[in-house]
């Protein structure tokens, strides 16, 4: 098999790709030579009277700032979550919700169901066992006069 | 006037066997399980209170600590006394005890509602001195006992988990 590289040849699109190679590495030899000399300027201590001046005149106004932005903030965002509230009707919302899903059903056949069919089952069979004694008790209570027995 | 529009949830989901007896007079078994079963809360209580009574005896002097042994009488007076105060209260609050509640049971005053206060109790004590009074629901079509005629209270199957408001018509 023949290598393919050995028989190309330069195309235009490689003086582009050529051209940001060299732009590249220019450029990372340029910031190399600066950025020793952009050190001081990240050190205000190092700065010239006047910056620094310039500087703590901006801070204390950036910081005069802040502090009057929160205190607008903790003064409006009460009245506001106050005024959405009162807006809200929270109460109704609620009686409604509840009103609407019903909970103490959903609760009631949630976890009861098992013993809820249960009781139910146990109450039917007695409620069935106190008409049966009864007819039985007529019927003796009567002495028989009729002649028939009671009937299931 | 949503009631009466719709039956209730409780009411709807009935079984059809259970809807028929719904506000009829309870019959004499379902009666017996529900005071046997109020029997054993009784006996519960009274358990209750004599562990605390021991361990209020071992607080006072751990070191010469035995169990209490009551006097008969003791024993029975304070079931009786607790047995009154426990159906007297259910009965004028929400009408039926725990066994009552168990077998889908409800007591009723004269006016379709719990009895009052002084007339539960009055039950009460009369259905602990004499629990036989219970055989007369084997008498007569109104299923009564000794008491409820006394009383003019009645018990009925009310599988309501709530207690109805005061429109509720009379039972008996």
């Amino acid at each position: 098999m023949v290598d393919g590289t050995a028989q190309e040849t330069p195309a235009a699109f490689d003086v582009v790709v050529g051209a940001a190679v060299v732009t590249v590495a220019a450029g990372r030899a340029v910031a190399g030579r600066l950025l020793p000399l952009a050190g001081p300027l990240a050190t205000p201590q190092r700065w010239p009277e006047p910056l620094r001046t310039l500087a703590n005149i901006g801070l204390r106004r950036r910081r005069a700032i802040r502090v009057e932005v929160e205190r607008r903030f903790r003064e409006i965002a009460p009245q506001v979550v106050t005024a959405v509230l009162d807006e809200l009707d929270l109460t109704g919302i609620v009686n409604g919700v509840i009103d609407e899903i019903d909970l103490p059903e959903i609760i009631r056949a949630s976890t009861g169901s098992v013993a809820g069919d249960t009781v139910r089952d146990v109450r039917v069979q007695v409620m069935t066992a106190d008409d049966t004694v009864a007819r039985w008790t007529r019927w003796l209570v009567t002495a028989g006069r009729d002649g028939k027995r009671p009937q299931r | 006037m949503r009631d009466e529009a719709k039956p209730a949830a409780w009411f709807s989901a009935l079984p059809a066997e259970a809807k028929a007896y719904q506000g009829r007079p309870a019959g004499i078994v379902s009666r017996v399980v529900a005071n046997v079963v109020d029997t054993g809360v009784v006996a519960l209580v009274l358990g209750v209170l004599y562990l605390v009574a021991c361990a209020v005896v071992f607080a006072t002097d751990p070191v010469r600590f035995d169990f209490p042994t009551p006097a008969r009488g003791t024993v029975v007076l304070t079931g009786l006394g607790i047995a009154v105060v426990y159906l007297a209260g259910a009965w004028c609050g929400t009408g039926r005890t725990l066994g009552d509640q168990l077998l889908g049971l409800r007591v009723f005053g004269s006016r379709g509602r719990p009895p009052r206060a002084g007339i539960a109790l009055l039950r009460a004590v009369t259905s602990v001195l004499f629990p036989a009074g219970l055989l007369w629901v084997l008498v007569g079509r109104r299923r009564r006992s000794l008491q409820d005629v006394l009383f003019r209270t009645s018990v009925v199957y009310d599988w309501n988990p709530h207690l109805p408001p005061a429109t509720q018509p009379d039972p008996s």
